[in-house]
């Protein structure tokens, strides 16, 4: 191994809050070898973000960077001001996280790829235009020649994404630096990407730094892992040796936090007795629902045909990629949306296309965003007490304690009462969602990616919430995710859907672990697990 | 990057309280329109009468008796022009608030609802805007009747539409909101739902609006009265004294540009406090 391609030594990042300056980054050091790749996980606010972005020389300008090295190859490079893009030219490049964002919507992708090459390397327009088929065939895009022609949104997201790589790489760089560039991707499509980023770095020697707060993405990419959070460097190692001996306690609860899938059965299973009668009760029912989106010839199908069992005390996990159908099937439950076709049955009665209050309520509904779903002019004490007394009928006097009651229901203490909804965490604004689902007496709730937005760690404490209002308080939950580990975590029953179908549906433990479906089982092995055998 | 919301300790209250006072526009707006008030209101429980004449001195220069001087029939300049803010504000403020109201209830529920009323509304709202406000109000008063019964009804027919639409769309957007859905999913009643979680949220445009908006309206009552369309004489009005002091321009020139000069002045605190409250609530513009 010859010396390292990059080193960053004491980089101190700080940005304005109110008059103060606070350190965003603080003595961070990194150091990545030739043809190697450096992963950096840590979870939102840990400052992976803004170290990458120093080093891309992309600091926004209320950013100062008060102390801090950065070599390439050896060479001093500036970190912020005069010729930071110059001196980068042609050694880093960039892959973002939004492939849409990333990419300008007016132009084509063949006419954004060649103006790299055109404007760095003075190739003429003929040469560059090949030069860009020659990297969209490198990337793995397909039909090269017309999706060349294809303007940003006319490609999926994960070709969207081979061209922004395919873009990064016209620049011919040593480094590639990667922000978590799979986040915004389905899980097949991520493994795909991932797939084609190791393609790319084991047959150009290319050097990777990939910044992600999925543990499992980072291990399976990264020959060294460096841990941060709030700023600072927690821990830094090989990759097995990181993830067989943390020596951080941090690095541990990140470890843990990992909800791990086991190994998919190579043999498909026999088939299991179908789940009707195994609960205890059935709550909800759902049958042969279908939505359209649209009307007549532009008309487009969202969920085809779908039957849905849901028993008292149970959580149904509803999985499957986006444009699946799942939080459309979701809607159609809650009453948010009608079906087309086909009904929605609770305890026995058929809930009308237009549904009472009360039918309404019945039916709770936990949403994705926990920034957006609380009313940000009302304290949790006016958003829980406005339900209570015009839903429940309760007297003024019983509020208070009922209001204390529910908070406990979501281990918060009762001065959360007072806080407007900006002044708490994304876990913790999640969990008053839940305690306002839980304040109306709700049979069935319905968590729509309720941990999508959360970092790790406060996923599973919201996860372990969920679990325990189904055993105290006997709710069917309908938990929508994309996330297989989490369903195989909580779930007694899976649904997989695709293409708003539901192609299999079982025990979560019997359709993760022996699926039945080529596409499930398709689903399942593109989920990335923590490496821990040696490479 | 994302800021640390658990590190946000200032309520939502604190926070518009301290860009309060941080908000230039806003002080200054709020100082100025706040003065013009006071004197408006208070100023003629000490100035002499507007319809009092001086006989010894008609077009007086100003004077410690009179200090702006008097107009050609010897009446204090200063409490006619007092007097006639007092007027044209009244006229202006209630003009628009009815109007304004009505367009912020109308939009609300054609954003909330949607449907073959949400498409009326907006058919309407494209008739009325496509007309030149000015020329409209003008050609309506003129139809209508002069004076203040005329402006009310000119005003009443054209005011609400810019209030229906901007509510409208503001309504549009925020009945998507997560918590609004949530409301609704909770069982609460309709009109609970648009009233404390929706109309909080749109009202502050339409306060914005109207903050700028009584400037235009005040131009406009000031317009008909130099047409002689307005207020009419001898009650005072900065439209009727402008006009009925032009021929002095070149002699006694503050008799025309003193009228002039108030209403640019309170055009100008309205502007500012609409800015600043703009600045003060994050309402984009």
């Amino acid at each position: 191994m010859t010396g390292p391609v990059l080193t960053l030594a004491g980089l101190t990042v700080s940005f304005p809050a109110g008059r103060e300056r606070r350190d965003v980054v603080r003595s961070v050091d990194l150091e990545l070898p030739a043809a190697t790749t450096l992963g950096i996980v840590g979870e939102s606010g840990s400052g992976k973000s803004v170290t990458l972005r120093a080093l891309m020389g992309l600091l926004p300008a209320s950013a100062r960077v008060s102390a801090g090295m950065l070599h390439l190859g050896g060479a001093p490079i500036p970190l912020v001001g005069r010729g930071v893009r110059a001196a980068r030219r042609r050694r880093l490049a960039m892959v973002f996280q939004d492939p849409a964002a990333a990419l300008d919507p007016l132009m084509t992708i063949g006419d954004q790829i060649s103006e790299v090459p055109r404007r760095a390397f003075g190739q003429s327009p003929q040469s560059s235009r090949d030069t860009a088929l020659d990297l969209l065939r490198l990337v793995r895009l397909p039909d090269p020649e017309r999706r060349a022609a294809a303007y940003p949104h006319q490609l999926s997201g994960g070709q969207r994404q081979r061209a922004v790589i395919a873009m990064a790489l016209a620049a011919r760089p040593e480094i590639l630096l990667c922000d978590e560039p799979t986040t915004a991707l389905d899980v097949t499509t991520q493994a795909e990407i991932l797939e084609l980023l190791r393609g790319l770095r084991e047959r150009s020697g290319l050097s990777m730094i990939f910044v992600s707060h999925d543990l499992a993405v980072v291990s399976s990419m990264a020959d060294r892992i460096t841990v941060m959070r709030s700023g600072a460097v927690v821990e830094s190692g090989g990759t097995t040796a990181l993830l067989h001996a943390p020596r951080e306690a941090y690095t541990r609860t990140l470890l843990n936090a990992v909800l791990e899938l086991p190994a998919v059965d190579p043999e498909p299973a026999t088939p299991m007795p179908p789940l009707v009668g195994r609960a205890a009760t059935d709550r909800l029912r759902a049958s042969d629902i279908t939505v359209f989106y649209g009307s007549g010839a532009a008309a487009v199908r969202a969920v085809g045909g779908v039957d849905l069992l849901l028993g008292a005390g149970r959580i149904h996990g509803l999985v499957g990629e986006s444009g699946s159908g799942k939080t459309t099937l979701g809607k159609v439950l809650t009453g948010q949306i009608r079906a087309d076709v086909g009904r929605v049955v609770l305890d026995g009665g058929i809930l009308p296309a237009r549904r009472s209050r009360d039918q309404l309520s019945a039916i709770q509904m936990i949403y994705q965003d926990p920034y957006s779903s609380l009313d940000p002019r009302m304290t949790v004490r006016q958003t829980l007490a406005e339900l209570l007394r015009r839903v429940c009928g309760l007297p003024r006097r019983q509020v208070e304690a009922r209001c204390v009651d529910l908070l406990e229901k979501v281990t918060l203490p009762r001065s959360a009462l007072d806080g407007y909804p900006g002044q708490f965490s994304g876990g913790q604004r999640q969990r008053i969602a839940i305690a306002r689902a839980l304040a109306v007496e709700p049979k069935v709730l319905v968590a729509d990616e309720p941990t999508s937005a959360l970092d790790v760690s406060i996923q599973a404490a919201v996860l372990d919430l969920l679990v325990r209002l189904r055993d105290d308080l006997g709710l069917a939950v309908v938990l929508i995710s994309h996330n297989l580990a989490v369903i195989r975590h909580i779930c007694d029953d899976v649904s997989v859907m695709v293409g708003g179908v539901i192609v299999e549906t079982g025990s979560a433990a019997q359709v993760i672990d022996h699926p039945r479906v080529g596409y499930t089982r398709q689903l399942i092995e593109a989920v990335p697990r923590l490496r821990k055998d040696p490479a | 990057m994302t800021a640390d919301p658990a590190s946000d300790t200032l309520s939502r209250r604190d926070t518009v309280r301290a860009r309060m006072w941080h908000s230039r526009p806003f002080l200054a707006g709020a100082v100025l329109t706040g003065s013009i008030a006071a004197i408006v209101l208070l100023g003629p429980i000490w100035l002499p009468s507007t319809t009092d004449q001086d006989p010894v001195a008609l077009l007086a220069g100003p004077s410690a008796r009179h200090w702006l001087g008097t107009d050609q029939l010897g009446r204090d300049l200063l409490s006619r022009l007092v007097s006639a803010g007092r007027t044209d504000l009244r006229i202006a403020v209630v003009a628009l608030i009815f109007p304004a109201l009505f367009g912020v209830l109308v939009g609300t529920l054609a954003g909330y609802a949607g449907g073959w009323f949400d498409t009326v509304m907006l058919r309407l709202v494209d008739v009325v805007i496509a007309f030149p406000f000015y020329v409209l109000i003008i050609a309506l008063v003129f139809v209508v009747g002069p004076g203040e019964s005329g402006i009310y009804t000119a005003l009443a027919l054209v005011g609400w539409v810019s209030y229906a639409r901007i509510t409208r769309n503001a309504t549009a957007i925020t009945a998507q909101q997560d918590w609004v859905v949530a409301a609704r999913q909770g069982g609460l009643r309709t009109s609970r739902v648009v009233f404390r979680h929706v109309l909080p949220h749109t009202a502050t445009q339409a306060v914005v609006l109207f903050a700028s908006d009584i400037v235009v309206v005040i131009v406009a009552v000031i317009t008909l009265g130099y047409l002689g369309l307005g207020i009419a004489p001898p009650t005072p009005d900065w439209g009727t004294m402008i006009f009925e002091n032009r021929s002095f321009i070149t002699s006694k020139w503050w008799l025309p540009a003193m009228p002039g000069f108030a209403v640019v002045l309170t055009g100008l605190g309205f502007s500012l406090l609409a800015d600043g409250i703009a600045d003060i609530w994050r309402v984009r513009r």
